[in-house]
């Protein structure tokens, strides 16, 4: 479900791309000293995006501190400080949502991946629980929206919309509570909506012919009634409509986006709102069936794809 | 709240030109035209934004004034007086902004069936505003129903079901430039657009200037806006 909020690579400033990294770093951190080591393997680039946002609306920086990762042994890298309110805040939004996301696998996978999910059910209980002890708010964000989810999912008559409400209300929440204050909490809200819906979207659609054929969940499915070999110009049709939909939602993501006061970081959240959203649409298009038939390759100046981190 | 620093809500340094400064507010009163907020439960932040950015101006402004005749340069005063002329854009967007702000959504300009509904959604209150046009007979529907209906999914979230409602009412009522603009903005949307079409504010995501493909929808949703103004552009569509 995760990685879809992330920057252009190519096209953020080096010191950009190292402040990015930093932040990465820096909730990898919180993950480890908050939730244990075992929970920062649920790391993504999602709330990294969260992390970067709540870091840069904050009065205060806590600044950065060299340290060697055991991922990387050989090269000192920077991370931002721990500090007590967004990393470890962020953290626990990260160990939340995957457990959530591991239960819900459990309901609708197979048997074989439904089995390695129960394997690590426990772990992730276990920092789900420590989340819920810091921040009473997030585990009952999930269950709703777990809850929320398997109505939607019974029920013939949901439009995209409602399909899209569970998720886009959980980070809508979780969004939220990155700001104390009155107006900023609003903005977020209808924000990290928007951020909810346009990453449930995405997801969907980067799912669609594995949903197709296992028999899976998904709301395009219901919306166009598609059947098991899907052809080409029917994946084009939900394809154009997917990305006008993508496309609004992040339109309006953007305006809301436009309204919050940002201290720093402006550089990179612009990078990730404006730019490494239509990237994803585009990955995520080109990666099953590529491209549209007589369309040829783009042209560009620069070599494109570069990995990020 | 502490007054802000102007010059930091325009985001030009503190020795900036008049010219950077113009630009600078050009943009932003882009940014928060209340066009791109039209329908948005946020249009009251961005309210706020635009008049702290015009205040910001006419501030700014003003200092750079008493700056100039402090320094007593000839060309200084005359490049001054040559604004003057051109018209003052604080005072363009700012009166253009409240107009549309009071009269602009059209709530009881003219004869509404749905008076009480407008009053609830300008209100916030989405779920008696969503009861009230529930309870009408699918005959009564018209455009302005859905009009209404799609502003309240538009509201809180639900994009899609809010441009379908927002089509249902221009097929209904194709002359009514409310229902149109509001249509226009969500197509302008998933074209890749931000804000309201030919605001001007961030016109391409990435790259996609003109061309050949988009250069056709970009002249019909002209020619839309257009015609919701009463003009055309396109005379045979």
């Amino acid at each position: 479900m995760f990685g879809y909020i992330r920057p252009d690579a190519g096209q953020l400033r080096v010191c950009e791309y190292e402040t990015y990294r930093a932040v990465y770093c820096g909730i990898c951190h919180a993950l480890k000293e908050h939730f244990g080591t075992l929970s920062t393997l649920s790391l993504n680039y999602d709330f990294t995006f969260a992390a970067l946002l709540g870091l840069a609306l904050k009065p205060g920086f806590p600044g950065y501190e060299s340290f060697t990762c055991a991922a990387h042994p050989f090269h000192k890298r920077q991370r931002v400080k721990l500090e007590e309110e967004v990393l470890p805040y962020v953290g626990g939004c990260v160990v939340s949502m995957a457990h959530a996301k591991i239960a819900d696998n459990i309901a609708d996978s197979g048997f074989l991946k439904s089995t390695v999910c129960r394997l690590t059910l426990p772990l992730t209980a276990r920092a789900e629980k420590k989340a819920g002890g810091k921040f009473p708010a997030l585990p009952a964000l999930c269950e709703q929206m777990t809850a929320e989810q398997d109505k939607i999912e019974q029920d013939p008559g949901a439009s995209l919309d409602a399909a899209a409400e569970p998720s886009a209300a959980a980070l809508a929440g979780m969004m939220e509570a990155l700001s104390e204050d009155g107006m900023e909490k609003r903005i977020l809200k209808r924000f990290g909506y928007l951020l909810g819906r346009w990453i449930y979207f995405i997801d969907a659609l980067d799912d669609l012919e594995d949903d197709l054929k296992e028999g899976g969940f998904n709301p395009f499915i219901k919306r166009f009634g598609l059947t098991a070999p899907l052809p080409p110009e029917k994946r084009e049709e939900v394809r154009d409509y997917g990305r006008e939909l993508l496309n609004i939602t992040g339109a309006e993501m953007a305006a809301a986006y436009e309204l919050l006061e940002l201290k720093r970081f402006k550089g990179i959240l612009d990078n990730i709102v404006y730019l490494g959203l239509q990237q994803s649409i585009d990955r995520v298009f080109n990666r099953a069936g590529g491209k549209k038939p007589g369309e040829e390759e783009k042209k560009t100046e620069y070599p494109a794809g570069r990995p990020l981190l | 709240m502490p007054e802000k620093d102007p010059y930091q809500v325009l985001g030009v340094s503190r020795n900036a030109t008049e010219e950077e400064v113009k630009a600078a507010y050009r943009d932003l009163a882009k940014k928060y035209h209340p066009d791109n907020y039209a329908d948005s439960p946020l249009a009251d932040v961005a309210n706020e934004k635009m008049q702290e950015v015009n205040a910001a101006y006419d501030a700014v402004l003003k200092d750079l004034k008493n700056r100039s005749s402090g320094s007593s340069g000839s060309s200084y005063q005359q490049s001054y007086g040559g604004y003057q002329n051109q018209g003052g854009y604080s005072g363009g967007y700012g009166q253009q902004y409240r107009q549309s702000y009071s009269g602009g959504y059209g709530y009881g300009g003219y004869g509404s069936n749905f008076t009480d509904v407008r009053r609830m959604i300008q209100q916030n209150r989405l779920v008696e505003a969503e009861e009230l046009l529930d309870g009408t007979p699918s005959t009564s529907r018209d455009g302005e129903w859905h009009y209404l209906k799609g502003t309240i999914c538009y509201q809180r979230g639900w994009l899609d079901d809010a441009r379908n409602h927002f089509s249902a009412a221009c097929q209904m009522s194709p002359g009514n430039p409310e229902y149109r603009a509001a249509l226009n903005r969500m197509s302008w949307q998933s074209q890749g657009g931000y804000g309201a079409p030919g605001s001007g504010y961030r016109q391409t995501s990435h790259g996609g200037n003109m061309d050949a493909c988009n250069c056709c929808g970009n002249l019909l949703i002209a020619d839309c806006c257009c015609e919701c103004m009463g003009g055309d552009l396109i005379p045979c569509c």
